[in-house]
């Protein structure tokens, strides 16, 4: 059916080699990524910084993908794939900080260490959602 | 068992993210994926909910599909909803009632309507916060849709049957 | 079969389907970001993100998925995708939330949070308003609550300022 299967993946990259439809795709995504950034600017609370920040990286994913596929190197790939996984832990880290003040905060067991234990903490979780700690400044 | 499966696709994962495949790599692997299903063994958070591992054998295909199918359908219209110059939105905030038993069919329910663009979950209210159990009670979902409509789609209760199926299945 | 599907009819119909999906990965993943930008507030802004992160992403991979074949590649592929899939409603949910607790209020033209959750009434209530939904009038109403004070607030026990 076709000679080689990733023939395009090892293609030398020159400029003549410049596959267009991944660079109509790297522009679009360019493109996005800054209305994204511009949101960021703009936004006028801070959830909005970080929906756009969210946004950010799902687009910087899709442009690391975009952008393996342009010079022809698979490599690319794995970045995203990481870029993916920071992604959802930094969205998270950036909420629980800004929401307590505090990243080692945890809700379910607020005495425990670094890993509550599960019997306490099933107790715990079942006599309903603990109350938020009230910041004092905001 | 179950810790088994979770190995088996732990050293799946790492084959299909390698690309090596020499002795010393493969053997890494291997101690790699049993050494983390017995580090989930030891944290408690290999159960039903941390390896569900038993909804894979039933309708999941299907559900994924008309999932997908719905979430073409949704973003169209959230598409024409952004282009149109006056912007016809109404948003609103509803309840949604669950049907589903277990607390992965509730959460499975919760990310379909949030991955369906126009509908978020913004809310879990659990049902057997005052009793003490949740598995007799139904969980409400509290969610922000952007049209009125998609409000309503959701408050006909038709995904929430079709989630429920896919739990029972 | 053969002479019908040659090889070089396939690759073609692989080069257009793949200009096709990346096309129209691109053209959602755009609108996503316009969306991001017109939208007025924060819940409604997500809703926009959300088209991009599931239709943008999926045509545009699916595309990069014809030209990379069978390979390890397209698994890779499938894994981003599937990190998109799962990740995405995680970190939506999360940030609304996040915004309800802080006691931001979403613009609401209405809000049905107090509705009756027995069977009959929700039909009821659908037939009635779904006739004038996207009347001009209504928009116009819309686009005054925006502006103005006549805000729906959401959450009566969400109100912790």
């Amino acid at each position: 059916m076709r000679a080689s299967p990733g023939s395009r993946m090892r293609e030398p990259m020159t400029f003549a080699s410049i596959e267009p439809m991944f660079a109509v795709a790297a522009i679009a995504v360019l493109i996005s990524l800054a209305l994204a950034v511009f949101r960021a600017i703009l936004g006028p609370t801070m959830f909005d910084r970080v929906l756009a920040g969210n946004s950010v990286g799902s687009m910087a994913i899709l442009l690391l993908s975009v952008v393996g596929f342009l010079t022809g190197r698979p490599e690319w790939l794995d970045l995203a794939l990481t870029y993916g996984l920071l992604n959802l832990v930094g969205t998270l880290a950036v909420l629980k900080f800004f929401r307590h003040g505090d990243l080692a905060h945890d809700a379910r067991a607020p005495d425990m260490g670094l890993a509550p234990d599960p019997v306490l903490a099933e107790d715990v979780a079942l006599a309903g959602d603990t109350p938020p700690i009230k910041e004092g400044g905001s | 068992m179950r810790a088994l499966s979770l190995a088996i696709f732990l050293f799946a994962f790492w084959l299909a993210l390698s690309g090596h495949y020499t002795p010393f790599l493969l053997a890494t692997g291997v101690i790699m994926a049993i050494a983390c299903a017995l580090l989930a063994a030891r944290m408690h958070i290999l159960d039903a909910e941390g390896h569900p591992v038993h909804l894979l054998s039933k309708g999941v295909l299907s559900y994924f599909l008309w999932l997908g199918w719905e979430i073409v359908k949704s973003a169209w219209s959230v598409t024409k909803i952004i282009l149109n110059p006056r912007l016809p939105i109404s948003p609103t905030m509803t309840r949604i009632k669950t049907s589903q038993k277990t607390s992965v069919g509730v959460t499975v329910f919760a990310n379909s309507i949030t991955l369906t663009p126009g509908t978020i979950t913004v809310g879990v209210e659990s049902a057997g916060s005052t009793s003490g159990s949740s598995s007799g009670g139904h969980d409400i979902l509290t969610v922000h849709a952007l049209q009125r409509e998609g409000a309503q789609d959701l408050e006909g209760g038709a995904m929430d049957a079709r989630v429920a199926r896919f739990e029972d299945a | 079969m053969g002479d019908i599907l040659s090889p070089a009819l396939l690759g073609d119909l692989k080069h257009y389907a793949s200009w096709l999906f990346i096309g129209l990965g691109s053209f959602f993943t755009l609108v996503g970001a316009i969306g991001l930008m017109r939208m007025p507030d924060v819940f409604t802004r997500m809703h926009a993100t959300s088209v991009s992160d599931t239709l943008g992403a999926g045509f545009l991979i699916l595309g990069l998925i014809l030209q990379a074949g069978l390979t390890l590649v397209t698994l890779k592929l499938v894994f981003i995708l599937g990190l998109l899939f799962m990740t995405g409603p995680v970190a939506a949910h999360a940030l609304a939330q996040a915004a309800l607790h802080a006691g931001t209020k979403p613009l609401l033209s209405e809000d049905r949070l107090d509705r009756d959750l027995g069977a009959g009434a929700d039909f009821e209530s659908a037939a009635g308003t779904l006739d004038d939904d996207m009347a001009p009038d209504q928009t116009g109403d819309n686009s005054n609550a925006n502006g103005k004070s006549a805000k729906t607030t959401a959450k009566p026990k969400g109100s912790s300022s």
